[in-house]
């Protein structure tokens, strides 16, 4: 056969194969996000969305925080949830991946696609690895969303400043606290504490400023790895730091009226 | 599937050069007349996570049983959703050499490789941004690979004397951990596959 039949021969393969997604893979650095994986965040929330009543006023949420590659102690926390019938929805409070590999959001999303109640994220910095925020954002959607459960204020916030180059949208926070509702409790989730790494003065400063003048109830954070529920900065403010699924703990959170309970979950 | 975990753990003492030598008496004589640094064969190769398309040169060792790669591979935006550019240095090794009919031959391969790939959010040395051991290097990654080659022979030798056709399946070191930690086998979405070719000068 001659050089150049044999190179058109090559080629005529490759460009059949190549639209076989499932079967080869070109890099773990790709972000070709599969169309099963597209949008899960979007359809989570439509999802947690069908069950919103105003007039409620007693539900759960349990939180995850960083469970990188853990896939077991991650199916453990699953399988918790999954015997509570109290909880609505479970937020997973970033650095679900470690290496921003395509592979570990698929195996995160095949682990939590599982639970019986659906699941919403925050990124955190592991996710933004790699070509991670590109994965992240045709996964879950926009990294900065809001949204309003049972008459409780959610707000989900990208709060990573090193890997993803640029600074938080402080705007973008203030904005959504600004609300004229009467919500009764406002909760603001993002990845990385304001006592954590990351944070300077100034933007710790920032943050601790808005969530005394808005009244904000709880600022729930992952990253630290170890567990904390206080006011930290004695301004009327709860933070609350979720241990990691690594070492088989998440939080639940137990709206009950105008009050709510954390509860440190070991499993 | 747990049967596929043995992928991680076969040992490379399964073969012999004796019985894996493939070079065609053209080829040995072509070697001979070649400069010592000039490699022996061409690699062109589809997936298997180290490009979408990968074009390096290798090099046979050890009696030929072992082969040894320097490839660069691509890809493009439109495959990846991102732009990558990876180097590799892989190395495969030919099992056994099975004979069709005298006219045929099919072997076994099992090989790994390492890669490195620049891109912005992954690196070498720890940027300094970033405090003291906060994250391990991230550019590196390895890769384990198991299939078949097979071996022909031009008839008419023009620039190459033969070609070596070979299919992969391959995984990425780091999910074949995951699959090991993890709870229940991915199998299913851990492994995938590649194609190459190696034309021999």
């Amino acid at each position: 056969m001659k050089s150049y039949r044999l190179i058109l021969v090559l080629v005529l393969i490759t460009g059949v194969l190549s639209n076989c997604e499932d079967a080869f893979e070109y890099s773990p650095y790709a972000a070709n996000v599969k169309d099963s994986y597209k949008n899960v965040g979007v359809q989570n929330i439509k999802s947690i969305q069908i069950n919103n009543d105003q007039s409620k006023d007693e539900f759960s949420f349990a939180v995850f925080a960083d469970s990188h590659y853990n896939y077991h102690e991650l199916d453990g926390a699953v399988s918790d949830v999954d015997k509570r019938d109290e909880i609505d929805f479970v937020v997973v409070n970033g650095d679900i991946s470690e290496h921003g590999y395509l592979k570990e959001f698929e195996l995160f999303h095949d682990q939590m696609e599982t639970l019986n109640v659906p699941y919403l994220t925050t990124i955190g910095n592991h996710d933004y690895r790699s070509n991670g925020e590109k994965i992240y954002s045709d996964m879950y959607g926009a990294k900065n969303y809001s949204f309003v459960y049972h008459n409780c204020l959610f707000i989900m916030w990208d709060n990573v400043f090193w890997e993803s180059n640029k600074y938080p949208d402080f705007e973008w926070l203030e904005q959504q606290l600004q609300t004229e509702e009467a919500y009764s409790h406002i909760f603001v989730i993002c990845h990385i504490p304001p006592f954590g790494s990351q944070f300077d003065d100034e933007s710790e400063q920032k943050y601790t400023n808005l969530m005394s003048k808005y009244d904000v109830d709880l600022s729930i954070h992952g990253h630290t790895h170890s567990y904390y529920y206080s006011k930290y900065y004695n301004d009327g403010v709860d933070y609350l730091v979720v241990g990691t699924i690594m070492q088989s703990e998440y939080a639940i959170i137990n709206v009950i009226k105008e009050s709510y309970s954390v509860e440190r979950i070991k499993y | 599937m747990k049967f596929l975990r043995i992928l991680y753990i076969i040992p490379l003492m399964l073969f012999t050069p004796e019985f894996c030598n493939a070079q065609s008496e053209r080829e040995v004589l072509n070697k001979k007349k070649r400069e010592w640094y000039k490699p022996d064969y061409i690699k062109i190769q589809f997936a298997g996570n180290i490009g979408f398309m990968s074009i390096g040169a290798g090099y046979n060792w050890w009696r030929d049983v072992a082969q040894t790669d320097l490839i660069y591979g691509y890809v493009p935006e439109s495959k990846g959703n991102a732009t990558i550019h990876t180097f590799t240095i892989k190395n495969t090794f030919g099992l056994y050499k099975f004979n069709i009919r005298g006219k045929y031959n099919i072997s076994p391969l099992l090989g790994f490789s390492l890669s490195f790939e620049p891109g912005e959010n992954s690196f070498g040395n720890l940027p300094d941004k970033y405090p003291e051991g906060y994250y391990g290097r991230n550019c590196f990654y390895a890769c384990l690979n198991l299939g078949l080659k097979s071996k022909f022979d031009f008839a008419e030798e023009r620039h190459f004397s033969s070609l070596e056709v070979y299919s992969e399946i391959n995984t990425v070191a780091d999910y074949g951990f995951y699959n090991t930690i993890a709870k229940e086998d991915r199998n299913n979405i851990i492994y995938s596959y590649a194609l190459g070719v190696n034309l021999f000068f």
